[in-house]
């Protein structure tokens, strides 16, 4: 983002760590579970501590799912 | 045996010489003659003569009146008499006997001594005198005649010589000084602004200039026509009509269309002028009292990041006592400068001591500051019910004294999705942020504003319809800073909600849409509008950038634009371009009489 606050531009600096969603692909026998994001941007393979199952929406923070996270209405919009 | 004779007594003299014969004296002996032959070689003389005489300041003087306007002998400094040395030329010049000195001692002009003659015949008394000057007159004569032998007959060979050496010398003096006469005009072109740019212009518009030389075959007969420009009105197609109005609705019946070709004029405009002056007006008096507040190097600025203005001062110390906040609330001030207006509450004042001298050192903020730390305090937010975004702000703002202003497109937010801990400002914050909208602050009034980023996104800045806010030419800018702020040329964004809302996917019209900007989930976004604006907020600063920052006057009055506001959509009117870029930060510096702008604008260069 183009900012010319100097805090701003700090916190652009500071490591981030995003709250992501995303669906189980596919669960490893390791733990971990491949999930594919939102918006078909890419897939994760990230620790599975809760032991969901496959095809569910989760919510991703910090390689690991934290949670269910529901199914939402899609909207396709242009600018 | 030997036999010693001693002598002793006087010495022999001349006049009485003492003969000593030992023995016979022989008188036989008679005189000898002969004759003795030298022959001698013809002696020979020989010797030379030279006349120098070093007054020859009349020759320069008579030959450097004629010489002086001649430039083609210029080529005749290569010529090989360089080589001659000028001394004996000027050794055999022809003008050197001075003796004329005598003959004016000895001009007839001793007829004067007629005056004695007139008291007497005057034919008698002037004769022996004639005689006596006319005397003079033979032996100049013979000087000259003296002087006039072979070395006098080389004056016209010596005339020539000095004469080519001084125009060699001549030449080079005058023509060195009128090269450098010229260099001084070429400067002052230099200074001139309009000549060059226009005609960029011209090579700029011109439609012809890439002819060329037709290609081998066969030519075409097609004569080419200048190109017709388009009309001022294209109708839609299907029979719709499409209407633009240059102004807006006033009573009466009057319709005034505009072409959409032309541009829309600005609304504030700084006119191009050679000289731009200004004379301004600044008050400082606490608020609401009025008592008039000592203030120098006033520095105000805000950006589109900060919600509200800061104020940094400098004044005397006895600004400790007068701004010193009292029954816990702080004191504000009012700064108006040329009739623009802030209010600042007073957050920090100190002061510096030292020998001589003791000022005083403040900041402040706008009176929002009144949301945060450490005039409010932290507490929590929940709906239970739908409610919108604006009322969510209302809610914050309630009872504190502050007005929102809500200028961004509302949406709904289910029950249960918000949930804030915090103090007002930090919630309304991050009402803001979750649609990427900017948080201000109005200058002089306690008022909260919510803003778009971006009213217009850079894609569609340029363009007839498109009237910029403020237009002003280059030659107001006191100082321009140019810094490129690259960012990747995301063409979709991906904006979901968490446990409610909507997942929005939006893709900037006319792309593919293959660059995907990094997922963003937040628990507001929960309606297609906060889809929406988030996703500008994320589409807007990409690609090519670039942070100017300009230094302007504060001119105010009639169309002058005054100090700029943020969001603006600028255009600036440069000799060679004329661009447009949005304002993110202004400074407002005042010291002394002078006052200052500093506009930082966003600028797409995609």
């Amino acid at each position: 983002m183009t900012t010319i606050n100097p805090f701003a531009r700090l916190l652009q600096l500071l490591p981030s760590d995003p709250l992501r969603k995303g669906a189980i692909q596919v669960t490893h026998a390791d733990g971990t579970a491949t999930v594919e994001l939102a918006g078909a941007t890419g897939t994760l393979r990230v620790r599975n501590p809760l032991g969901l199952a496959e095809g569910g929406g989760v919510f991703i923070q910090g390689l690991a799912i934290t949670g269910q996270a529901p199914d939402l209405p899609v909207v396709t919009l242009e600018l | 045996m030997a036999t010693d004779l001693i002598f002793q007594g006087g010495a022999p003299s001349n006049e009485r010489p003492i003969d000593l014969v030992f023995g016979e004296v022989d008188t036989t002996t008679s005189a000898q003659t002969g004759a003795l032959h030298i022959t001698l070689q013809q002696p020979t003389f020989s010797g030379s003569g030279a006349y120098r005489s070093n007054n020859a300041s009349r020759i320069y003087a008579g030959a450097a009146a004629g010489w002086q306007t001649a430039k083609p002998l210029l080529e005749e400094q290569s010529a090989p008499w360089a080589g001659s040395t000028p001394d004996f030329v000027e050794a055999a010049a022809p003008w050197q006997p001075a003796s004329a000195q005598r003959v004016d001692a000895a001009a007839p002009y001793q007829r004067v001594q007629i005056a004695h003659t007139s008291a007497g015949a005057p034919w008698a008394a002037s004769q022996p005198l004639d005689v006596a000057a006319r005397c003079v007159h033979g032996p100049m004569i013979g000087i000259q005649a003296g002087h006039s032998n072979a070395w006098e007959q080389a004056i016209s060979i010596g005339a020539e010589r000095t004469a080519r050496h001084q125009e060699m010398l001549r030449n080079g003096r005058p023509l060195i000084q009128h090269r450098w006469q010229v260099a001084h005009q070429l400067a002052a072109e230099l200074i001139s602004r309009s000549n060059a740019s226009a005609k960029r212009w011209m090579a700029q518009r011109y439609p012809w200039d890439q002819a060329r030389r037709p290609p081998a075959g066969k030519s075409s007969t097609i004569t080419p026509l200048p190109p017709i420009s388009p009309p001022c009105y294209t109708p839609p197609a299907q029979d719709a009509v499409e209407l633009y109005f240059s102004t807006q609705y006033q009573p009466g019946t009057d319709l005034i269309f505009s072409c959409k070709l032309f541009d829309l004029p600005a609304g504030l405009v700084i006119p191009y002028r050679r000289v731009y002056v200004a004379a301004h007006t600044i008050t400082v008096t606490t608020y609401p009292g009025g008592a008039t507040v000592v203030l120098t190097d006033i520095n105000i600025t805000t950006d589109a990041d900060s919600y509200c203005w800061s104020l940094s001062a400098t004044g005397p110390v006895n600004l400790m006592e007068q701004l010193a906040p009292s029954s816990g609330a702080p004191a504000q001030i009012r700064i108006s400068i040329d009739g623009l207006a802030w209010v600042f509450a007073v957050e920090k004042i100190g002061r510096t001591r030292q020998f001589g001298q003791a000022r005083a050192q403040l900041t402040g903020r706008s009176t929002t500051s009144a949301l945060d730390d450490p005039w409010a305090v932290a507490r929590t937010w929940t709906n239970t019910s739908t409610i919108n975004a604006a009322q969510v702000l209302e809610q914050v703002l309630d009872l504190s004294g502050i007005t929102p202003d809500w200028s961004v497109d509302d949406w709904l937010i289910p029950a249960g999705a918000w949930s804030h801990t915090g103090t007002p400002l930090s919630a309304a914050r991050r009402l803001a942020e979750s649609i990427g909208a900017i948080l201000h602050s109005h200058p002089g009034q306690p008022t909260l504003q919510v803003l778009r980023r971006y009213p217009l996104m850079p894609w569609e800045w340029y363009g007839n319809a498109i009237a910029p806010d403020v237009q002003l030419p280059l030659s107001a800018v006191l100082r321009e800073s140019y810094e490129r702020r690259d960012a990747p040329a995301y063409n979709r964004a991906i904006v979901s909600g968490t446990t409610q809302g909507v997942l929005g996917i939006v893709t900037r019209a006319g792309t593919a849409g293959d660059v995907a900007a990094p997922m963003v989930s937040d628990p507001l976004i929960t309606a297609q509008e906060a889809v929406l604006q988030r996703a500008q907020s994320i589409l807007g600063p990409t690609g090519r950038q670039a942070l100017i920052a300009l230094d302007l006057p504060v001119l105010t009055g009639g169309t002058l634009p005054g100090v700029l506001q943020l969001n603006q959509l600028t255009e600036i009117i440069e000799p060679t371009e004329t661009w447009r870029g949005l304002v993110r930060g202004v400074q407002v510096k005042v010291s002394g009489a002078k006052v200052r702008q500093t506009v930082t604008m966003e600028r797409n260069l995609a």
